[in-house]
C-alpha cells in the first residue's frame, strides 16, 4: 500500500513537472522552427553543433563559427540570416530548406503540402514543397510574393526589407498543421497553427502570435453561419481535419485573416494580372458575411437548401494560399472533389461542351444545376435592370452561347456591364 | 600572487593580510595599489636570503615555482602570477582571480581563464594560460591575423597601453598607481576602466563577485563611434562584429543588421521594451556609467547592447565565452530571451 502511495506521487509530480516544462515553452518553442525534436537544424558544419530548434540554425550572430562563415557562405546577410532574407518568388531564404531537395534542413528535405492536400485530403497531389508552390506560372496561378513585399512595404511595421513570406507567417511562432506530419492530411491529433495576421505584426510574438488558436480566432465564431465542406471523396469526414466537426471550431478564421490585406479599401497590384486586385467587402458578399438573398435550391451537400444564404465560407473554401494549377489561386479539390480551371475563355471545355463555363467546374462542386440539360445555368429569368430575360440574348452573345461566369460573378462586384444588379453578384 | 605555498610560508603575507584587512579593504574594487607594502609587489633583487623571491605559475598549473630571473619594474612576478589562484576563492587579498587552476566558484564579471585550458573555444587564449587557439590560430573572428599570440597586456594585449611594442609589463607601468577614485576618464591607462586604455565604466567593488543587479560594473556605451567603450576595445581585433568598426557591411548601422549589432541602443518598441530589470545574465551598457538613474533598471531606448551583453571577456564555461550555455535549447532561447523577450 505505501508502495502504491509512493509510486502515484511520483506519476503526479512527473506530471507536473510535465505540465510547468510544457507551460514554460514559450511561443517560440512551442512554434515548428523551435521545436526540440524537429525545429530547425541545418546541416552544416557550425551550426550543426547547436541543438535542434536553436536560433543559430537560422540566425549567425556574427556571420562566422569557428573562425569560418559555414554554409551557405557569401557574407552577412539582413536579419543575421544564414542567406538574404529575400531574393524572388523563386529565391530567398526560406526556400533554402522549404524544399524537397538540396535543402539545409538535416536530412535534406522540408516537404509543405497544398491546402488541398492537407486539409481536402487530396493526397495525390504531387506538389510537395513551398518553393513549387509559388512556381505556378500562367494560367495557373500563385501569391506574387513581390507583390506582396510592394504592398506590405510601409504597413504594420513592414519595410522593403521584409519578407513577403513573413506577412503571413511569424517565423518565431508558425506552426506544422499538421505538424510534424509532412505527407499526411490533417488529423484532429496533428493540428497546429500556421499564420499570424499581418496586421498584428510586431517584434514581440507574445503580440503577434499564431492566428486561430484563441476564442475569437475561429470560423466557428461566425455562429450558425459556417459549414465545413467534405473532405477529397468523402461524405462523412470534413475539412480541415478530416473529423465529424462541421462548425469550424477547429479552422482558423481565414476570413478575417485574409482581409487583413483582401478587403475594400487596400488597393493591391496583381503583376500576373496586370491590374490592381479588385476590392471587396467580405463583410457584404454572399460568400461572406452577408445574406444571399436569391433562391438557391440546387445546393449540394453538405450545404443545406434551407440554410442557403447565412452561409459564410472561409477562403481557403475555395482559394489555395501558396499557388494553384488553377486560375485565381482556386484549389484544386473542393468541396470533395477534384476542380481544373485553367483557361477561362477557351472553346467547349465546359463540363458540357460549352464554352466559356470552366468555372462551372467550381461552382457545381456546391451549386447543382449549372449543366443542366438545355445547357444553360439557372439564372433568374431575367436580370434588372433587363427586362428581356437571358434567353434573349440580352446578357449574353448567344453565338458565343456564354460570356464567361467570371465577368459577373467575382468578388466585390453587383454590376453587370456596369449597372447596379440591386445585390452582390458573389 | 595567490599561491597557496606562498601564502604559508611568507611572512610578507602575513604581514599583507593585517595590513589589507585594516586599509584597504575598506576600498576593495578600485584599480590603484596604493596601499601596502612596495615589497607587495616589487623585489628590489628578487633575493632575499639568498633565495630568489620573484615567482611563477609552474608549467603544469598546479602551483607555484621561485623565479631567478628578474621580472621588469622589479616586479615579484606577471599578470597571471598575481591574478592567479590554485585556490577556490577569486578574490584573494583584494587581488581579482581571473585563473583559477582548481576548483572554484563565484567567477568575476570577466569570467575565468581556466576555462579555456579545456577547451579553446570557451575563452581567450592568452599566452601563458593556453597555447594559440588550434582553429583559430592567431586570427580573432571578424579581424585580421595578429603577428603574436594574444597576451594579457601591451600591443598584443587587452589591458594597458597597447601601442607597438608594449608588452605586458611595459604595457601596464604605473597603472596600478594610479588613484581612480575619481572615477574613470581615460586619460591614462589607470584612469580606464580595468586599465583597458580609454574605456569607461564604473568598476564594481568585487568584480561582480555577489552577481547581483543593484551592485554591478557600468560600462561604457555609446550609439556612435566612440572610442571609449568596450564593445570598441573588442573592435580593435574583432571589427567585423562591432556596428561602428564593422560598418554598414559588416554590420549595417541600423535594422536589418547584418551581424548581431553593438554599441546601439536597446530599442525601446516591440519585444525589447520589455527587457526592464538589469540582467547579470544579458547586461547592457550605459550612455553615461556614471550617471545611471537605477544600477537594477534598463532603460529600452537609452540603454545599450555590448559585446559584454552576449561574452565574458576572459573564459566561460560555455562555448564562444557566452554568458549562458548557448549549446542547450532551453538556457539558449532564455539567455537571448533577455533582450529578446518574446523569442522563448
Amino acid at each position: 500500500m505505501r508502495n502504491k502511495g509512493a509510486i502515484l506521487a511520483v506519476l503526479l509530480i512527473g506530471v507536473l513537472l510535465m505540465i510547468i516544462s510544457s507551460a514554460r515553452a514559450g511561443v517560440y518553442l512551442n512554434s515548428a522552427h523551435g521545436n526540440s525534436s524537429y525545429g530547425v537544424q541545418r546541416s552544416a558544419a557550425g551550426p550543426a553543433g547547436y541543438p535542434q530548434g536553436h536560433c543559430a540554425h537560422c540566425h549567425e550572430q556574427h556571420a562566422s563559427m569557428g573562425g569560418s562563415e559555414p554554409s551557405p557562405t557569401g557574407g552577412p546577410s539582413d536579419y543575421s540570416l544564414f542567406s538574404t532574407n529575400y531574393v524572388s518568388q523563386s529565391s530567398g531564404v526560406c526556400y533554402n530548406c522549404h524544399i524537397d531537395a538540396g535543402s539545409y534542413q538535416t536530412g535534406g528535405s522540408i516537404f509543405n503540402r497544398s491546402y488541398s492536400y492537407r486539409a481536402g485530403g487530396w493526397t495525390a497531389d504531387t506538389v510537395n514543397d513551398v518553393q513549387e508552390s509559388f512556381s505556378y506560372t500562367s494560367p495557373d496561378s500563385r501569391h506574387g510574393l513581390d507583390d506582396i513585399l510592394t504592398f506590405i512595404t510601409g504597413r504594420w511595421g513592414f519595410t522593403a526589407d521584409s519578407n513577403p513570406c513573413v506577412a503571413c507567417h511569424n517565423p518565431h511562432a508558425v506552426q506544422g498543421d499538421p505538424a510534424n506530419s509532412p505527407s499526411t492530411a490533417k488529423t484532429s491529433g496533428t493540428r497546429g497553427y500556421a499564420v499570424s495576421r499581418p496586421s498584428q505584426h510586431s517584434s514581440d510574438s507574445s503580440v503577434w502570435g499564431v492566428w486561430g488558436d484563441g476564442a475569437g480566432e475561429k470560423m466557428s465564431d461566425y455562429a450558425g453561419t459556417y459549414q465545413a465542406p467534405y473532405r477529397f471523396s468523402s461524405t462523412t469526414l470534413y475539412e480541415p481535419d478530416g473529423s465529424t466537426t462541421t462548425d469550424g471550431s477547429n479552422l482558423a478564421d481565414f476570413a478575417t485573416f485574409c482581409t487583413d490585406c483582401h478587403n475594400n479599401s487596400n488597393i493591391i497590384n496583381s503583376t500576373a494580372l496586370g491590374r490592381n486586385l479588385y476590392t471587396f467587402n467580405w463583410s457584404n458578399e454572399k460568400h461572406g458575411g452577408g445574406a444571399a438573398s436569391d433562391a438557391c435550391a440546387d445546393i449540394i451537400l453538405p450545404y443545406q437548401s434551407g440554410t442557403c444564404g447565412t452561409y459564410a465560407l472561409a477562403c481557403t473554401d475555395c482559394h489555395e494560399p501558396h499557388g494553384s494549377p488553377n486560375v485565381y489561386l482556386i484549389r484544386k479539390v473542393v468541396n470533395s472533389a477534384v476542380v481544373t480551371i485553367d483557361t477561362l475563355t477557351s472553346t467547349a471545355v465546359g463540363p458540357d461542351g460549352k464554352d466559356n463555363k470552366e468555372w462551372v467546374y467550381l461552382c457545381q462542386k456546391c451549386h447543382d444545376g449549372l449543366i443542366s440539360p438545355d445547357g444553360k445555368h439557372p439564372h433568374p429569368d431575367f436580370v434588372p435592370p433587363d427586362v428581356s430575360g437571358c434567353s434573349a440574348c440580352a446578357c449574353h452573345d448567344c453565338a458565343a452561347d456564354y460570356r464567361p461566369c467570371g465577368e459577373c460573378h467575382f468578388h466585390g462586384n453587383n454590376l453587370i456591364d456596369g449597372v447596379s444588379y440591386g445585390e452582390q453578384l458573389f | 600572487m595567490v599561491n597557496g605555498r606562498y601564502l604559508n610560508f611568507s611572512l610578507y603575507r602575513i604581514i599583507f593580510i593585517v595590513f589589507l584587512w585594516g586599509f584597504v579593504l575598506p576600498g576593495q574594487g578600485q584599480a590603484v595599489v596604493s596601499s601596502g607594502t612596495c615589497s607587495d609587489c616589487h623585489t628590489i633583487h628578487n633575493s632575499q636570503g639568498g633565495a630568489a623571491v620573484a615567482f611563477k605559475m609552474n608549467a603544469s598549473y598546479t602551483g607555484y615555482d621561485t623565479d631567478a630571473t628578474p621580472n621588469e619594474m622589479l616586479l615579484v612576478s606577471d599578470c597571471i602570477g598575481c591574478h592567479s589562484s590554485t585556490g577556490s576563492a577569486t578574490i584573494v587579498d583584494n587581488v581579482p582571480i581571473v585563473f583559477s587552476t582548481g576548483a572554484f566558484s563565484n567567477p568575476l564579471a570577466g569570467g575565468n581563464f581556466s576555462y579555456v585550458r579545456t577547451d579553446d573555444t570557451y575563452g581567450h587564449n592568452v599566452t601563458g594560460i593556453k597555447a594559440q587557439d588550434g582553429t583559430l590560430g592567431l586570427t580573432p573572428p571578424g579581424g585580421s591575423a595578429m603577428t603574436s599570440q594574444l597576451t594579457c597586456a601591451g600591443e598584443f594585449g587587452c589591458h594597458g597601453d597597447r601601442t607597438s611594442g608594449k608588452t605586458n609589463f611595459s604595457g601596464m607601468n604605473k597603472s596600478h598607481h594610479i588613484d581612480d577614485s575619481g572615477g574613470t576618464t581615460g586619460a591614462s591607462t589607470g584612469l580606464s576602466y580595468r586599465f583597458l586604455d580609454g574605456v569607461l565604466g564604473k568598476e564594481d567593488a568585487d568584480w561582480e563577485q555577489d552577481n547581483v543587479n543593484t551592485s554591478h560594473n557600468e560600462y561604457k556605451g555609446s550609439t556612435g563611434s566612440s572610442t571609449e567603450t568596450v564593445s570598441y576595445l573588442c573592435a580593435q581585433c574583432h571589427n567585423d562584429f562591432h556596428t561602428w568598426e564593422g560598418g554598414p557591411l559588416e554590420v549595417g548601422t541600423a535594422s536589418p543588421w547584418l551581424r548581431h549589432p553593438t554599441d546601439v541602443a536597446l530599442k525601446n518598441t516591440g519585444e525589447y521594451a520589455n527587457y526592464t530589470t538589469y540582467s547579470m545574465t544579458a547586461p547592457v551598457a550605459r550612455p553615461n556609467p556614471d550617471a545611471v538613474p537605477s544600477t537594477s533598471q534598463v532603460t529600452p531606448g537609452t540603454d545599450i547592447v555590448m559585446c559584454l551583453s552576449c561574452h565574458r571577456s576572459h573564459g566561460s564555461p560555455y562555448y564562444k565565452a557566452m554568458r549562458w550555455d548557448i549549446k542547450t535549447l532551453g538556457t539558449a532561447v532564455s539567455g537571448c530571451g533577455v533582450c529578446h523577450t518574446s523569442k522563448n
